[in-house]
């Protein structure tokens, strides 16, 4: 492993060399001082950085509604995206700000669903524990579905508050209005909206030891995007989440359920920025077989990948170097390989030519123009989140168009219209890096599709991998997905990816230590996906917050 | 009983639309006008993409380059209008044509990034687009630049807007980020699709008051705002417990809450016949929804974010890249002629539509004239040219802002050199920061003399962004 400070300073000392700060001016006093910052100081020292509240993102709402009421869920108006910090995820706790238009829709959807919570028989009996709509049935329901709404058992001054709002509402309308108007009621409050960390107890002078519900919450939300289940909940109430074996065993049973594939996936989609598929126009004359339905397969077939390497034991370097797939007939033509028996069947793909997931359609037609791949597309995706390293963008002026051939000169290669195009030494500061990786690819034309050549001309995938602690020449994409997936870098980063994720914004200076044992457990454990996760939330820290002002 | 807005008479009111759907039914509203003194001032944003080709746009008067001067509009001939304007030709008596105006936080943001001496994002069209509302300083993120602080409509809506209303909508599109922000780094909430934003809208539109006793599912209508009043007061409990960024967070939700108890509980009927019909171009779909929500006075701040729109709209061929191939290249001195003139029709055509909304805007009568004649209507784009210039950008306020603005005049502000960014030269005029101190005064907010920031360095020269644009009124 190698610290992350180092990573920065590595990272912005190759930028200096290379001249990559060149458009901004000195960089005397950034990067680098920031990089001081995070500096592990005392590897055993606990110390955790900021736990902002975080609101439900849309996923989160929609996961916790269906689990929350069951039954049938109908349609509620969709929100206003969570997805507006480019490089970040959709949990960042600063993105997830109420608007006025989130808390109209909310409105409208928790009448609605106030709705379905009586009219639906599946949802009723989850929601109402009784069948004698009296005033003794109505408190029951209260404190049920107040706990599970709020994640924890009401307090005294809540329960009364709210059987107080159900009485009222039996009295002067019906039971079932009672209960509908209850329910909307609480899906429109802070406890159900937010998740708020405010009970627990002093850990030591600086930190507050999270309550049983409150770390249960935290487990479900990082693990399945939702709210904790009912054995969760349970185990919360018991007491039975003090010990690290405790909170490991449910980690793996939350692990164990579709719930944390979905999540895994949403991750990956994040991370990785699986979406930008679905927006790419392929020319048409040369790419007939791109449409809606190869967008979106190529998408599924990347998450797929992911998902079966991840649970089956899968490490950071599968991610890179497994030539397992899993295709439909739209892929299975992409990649030239017969039909499969059934849709999704797995097949392997050849590995001298696919193997990673750099190597599939979902990342090569994603990061490219319609006519062609884009090397400086695909190479600053490798930087930026493969290895964690900020970009600078062009500057201002710089000529970001698709290079052109000229009509009147001989057949060219898309290598060579990009390897002209940044030739001036005002470019090659950052694209000597950024295209050593980017050039990598050139085995894939626009939509994905494998050339050995180009024009009549042999296509040159010939590159040399700067920065990734591994640093080597190779050829081809699947040689440089080699170099990757052993790559301290990348394995890095992926640690302090998911570090992100699951606190749901950047790394702080007071997290360095933490992420640089997430990162060594990573390493120590072979780069085992699953029991990354197991580490982040089985480290002190997880059970921690800081005492803030309040 | 008089009932509030809800679900239940929206869907009625949606499931009905289809048999009407086809024609706008302009609203008109006999018992406001009636009792009305005078109309509200509105304001309507319009914003396109690209910027301009200066010499397709301006209508300057020859030689007078260094001089501050204005002419009136009202004798110009359809072909004495620039190529680009002269689809709003029919508009010439409520149209100022503000030329000579220069972004200066844009030019400052590049000084800025090289003194923090970190790896800020210099993009003209990303700091372009942080800036345009914002006028302050971009908010650097890791990637990317965005705006750093609320943008002039939240600013002005929440002036302006009224309890249990919409304080402002953003309505339409993305070019690369957001423009209109809530906070740094927050864009505020946008609607990209009519429809939807229509329901939105319609969700704070009473419906008629019905006679006779009240049905189980109007108590529980009724019942809505005290189903927000019961969560909102759940706040209270929980405010105490957080941190100051998170109180305060949590907080504009419960002020939201609140707002929205108001608008639910609002019944007093308005008159006022909102409808909406999901045909035309989208642009234009959005310019007849914003003139319904501006004349039931739902909102009084609309911003609409044009669609990038593509190559068959304005005539090229779909393989073209607007971005790449056309805009880059309509240098006019430098860039190639399909550059050129695919990037002044792009911008006729975007003029066709900002007429439209004038032309609805302009058919609403109210107290003073008419929708129109009490709004500031602001056509601005991210940037001045598809090359990234950010001197002379074009805008165009039509209305009168009820009585603020002196419409029918092109005006024209004088040049001067100064040095920008990796020391070239550029000339510009007055900063163009200061038209979102005009349209804070043109809405009533006389007492700001700054939105954002009030002074930018560049170059050495210390540029004053205080006060409003000179001439305008």
């Amino acid at each position: 492993m190698i610290h992350t400070t180092r990573l920065l300073v590595v990272a912005s000392a190759i930028a200096l060399l290379a001249g990559c700060e060149g458009l901004i001016g000195d960089a005397e006093g950034g990067p680098a001082r920031a990089a001081e910052a995070f500096l592990c100081q005392n590897p055993n020292a606990i110390t955790v950085g900021s736990s902002p509240v975080r609101r439900l993102t849309n996923t989160e709402y929609e996961n916790t509604i269906r689990d929350l009421l069951g039954g049938n869920v109908p349609q509620v108006p969709e929100q206003p995206s969570d997805a507006v910090l480019e490089g970040s995820f959709e949990n960042d706790a600063q993105s997830l700000g109420p608007s006025d238009v989130r808390i109209a829709r909310y409105e409208t959807a928790a009448m609605t669903l106030g709705e379905h919570a009586v009219n639906d028989s599946t949802a009723r009996n989850r929601v109402v524990p009784c069948a004698t709509a009296d005033a003794d049935c109505g408190r029951q329901f209260v404190e049920s579905f107040g706990k599970r709404a709020f994640r924890r058992p009401l307090t005294e001054a809540e329960l009364s508050r709210w059987v107080d709002f159900f009485e009222s509402q039996r009295v002067s309308i019906d039971f079932d209005a009672a209960v509908q108007l209850t329910v909307a009621a609480m899906l429109q409050t802070p406890q159900f909206l937010y998740r708020l960390e405010s009970e627990g107890s002093a850990a030591d002078a600086n930190h507050i030891e999270l309550s049983q519900h409150e770390l249960a919450s935290r487990l479900s939300y990082f693990l399945w995007e939702t709210m904790p289940d009912d054995a969760l909940l349970a185990a919360a109430d018991a007491g039975e989440l003090e010990t690290d074996t405790q909170l490991e065993e449910q980690a793996r049973r939350l692990l164990a359920d579709r719930r944390a594939r979905d999540a895994v996936r949403n991750f990956h989609r994040q991370w990785l920025y699986l979406d930008r598929v679905l927006d790419e126009d392929k020319v048409a004359e040369l790419f007939p077989m791109w449409g809606p339905q190869a967008r979106a397969s190529a998408k599924e077939e990347t998450l797929r990948f992911i998902e079966t390497t991840f649970f089956e034991g899968g490490t950071v370097e599968d991610l890179f170097t497994s030539n397992l797939a899993y295709v439909d007939d739209v892929m299975s033509e992409l990649y030239d390989i017969p039909a499969p028996s059934e849709p999704w069947a797995q097949v392997e793909l050849d590995p001298t030519e696919r193997a990673g997931l750099l190597s599939r359609v979902a990342f090569l037609a994603g990061f490219a123009h319609e006519a062609n791949g884009s090397p400086p597309l695909r190479g600053v995706f490798v930087m930026e989140r493969l290895l964690c390293e900020p970009r600078p963008s062009p500057p201002a002026n710089a000529d970001t168009s698709v290079p052109e051939p000229d009509p009147n000169a001989g057949p060219v290669t898309n290598r060579d219209l990009f390897e002209e195009r940044v030739a001036p030494s005002a470019c090659q500061g950052c694209h000597v890096r950024i295209d050593g990786f980017g050039f990598g690819f050139e085995n894939y034309d626009a939509a994905g599709i494998f050339r050995s050549e180009e024009n009549g001309l042999p296509v040159d995938a010939s590159g040399f991998a700067n920065g990734i602690g591994n640093d080597a020449a190779y050829e081809g994409a699947v040689e440089l997905q080699n170099l990757l997936g052993q790559s301290e870098v990348v394995r890095d980063c992926v640690a302090k990816q998911w570090f992100t994720y699951a606190n749901g914004r950047p790394m702080e200076p007071a997290d360095t230590c933490q992420v640089e044992a997430i990162q060594a457990e990573l390493e120590a454990n072979g780069g085992d996906l699953v029991e990354l996760l197991v580490s982040i939330v089985t480290r002190p820290e997880f059970r921690l917050r800081t005492k803030g002002e309040s | 009983m008089s009932r509030s807005p809800f679900i239940i008479d929206r869907r009625r009111f949606l499931g009905t639309l289809g048999l009407t759907a086809g024609s706008l039914m302009l609203p008109s509203f006999p018992g406001r006008r009636a009792h009305a003194q005078s109309a509200p001032k509105r304001l309507v944003l319009f914003i396109t993409p690209h910027g301009t080709v200066p010499g397709r746009w301006h209508m300057r008067q020859p030689g007078r380059d260094n001089e501050e001067y204005d002419y009136s509009l009202s004798g110009l001939s359809e072909s004495q209008f620039s190529q680009i304007l002269r689809p709003l030709h029919r508009h010439r008596d409520k149209l100022l044509i503000v030329d000579g105006l220069a972004r200066m936080v844009t030019y400052a943001e590049e000084y800025r990034v090289a003194d923090l001496g970190y790896a800020g994002d210099v993009n003209r069209h990303h700091i372009g687009q942080a800036h345009l509302l914002t006028n302050t300083w971009a908010f650097q993120g890791a990637a990317t630049a965005r705006g750093g602080a609320h943008s002039i409509d939240q600013e002005i809506g929440n002036a302006v807007g009224q309890p249990g209303r919409w304080n402002s909508r953003v309505y339409g599109f993305n070019h690369q980020h957001a423009y209109n922000y809530v906070g740094a780094n927050q864009p505020a909430p946008r609607e990209q699709n009519p429809q939807a934003a229509f329901n939105d809208i319609l969700g704070l539109a009473p419906a008629p008051s019905e006679a006779g006793e009240p049905s189980r599912a109007d108590m529980l209508d009724a019942a809505r705002a005290s189903v927000l009043d019961m969560a909102s007061e759940e706040f209270a409990t929980v405010l105490p417990k957080l941190s100051a960024a998170d109180r305060e967070k949590l907080e504009r939700h419960r002020t939201l809450v609140r707002d929205l108890e108001v608008g639910v509980n609002l019944s007093a009927p308005m008159g006022c016949d909102p409808s909406f019909s999901a045909q035309g171009h989208v642009i234009d779909q959005f310019s007849r929804l914003t003139t319904m929500a501006l004349a039931c006075d739902l909102t009084r701040v609309v911003t609409l974010v044009t669609q990038d729109i593509p190559g068959n709209e304005f005539g090229v061929s779909p393989g073209i890249d607007m971005h790449q191939d056309i805009a880059h290249s309509s240098d006019e001195n430098s860039g190639s002629s399909q550059g050129v003139e695919g990037m002044t029709e792009y911008n006729r055509v975007y003029a066709e539509h900002f007429a439209y909304l004038l032309d609805q805007l302009d058919s609403v009568q109210e107290a003073g004239g008419t929708l129109l004649d009490n709004s500031a209507v602001v056509w601005v784009s991210e940037l001045g040219t598809g090359t990234h210039e950010i001197s002379r950008v074009p805008n165009v306020i039509a209305g009168g802002a009820g009585g603020y603005f002196r419409p029918g005049r092109y005006v024209h502000y004088p040049q001067s050199a100064l040095t920008v960014g990796w020391g070239h030269q550029a000339q510009v005029g007055p900063a163009h920061e200061r038209l979102n101190v005009s349209l804070m005064h043109a809405m009533g907010m006389t007492d700001r003399n700054y939105f954002g920031l009030e002074q930018v360095s560049i170059g050495g020269q210390t540029i004053s962004l205080r006060d409003p644009v000179p001439r305008l009124t």
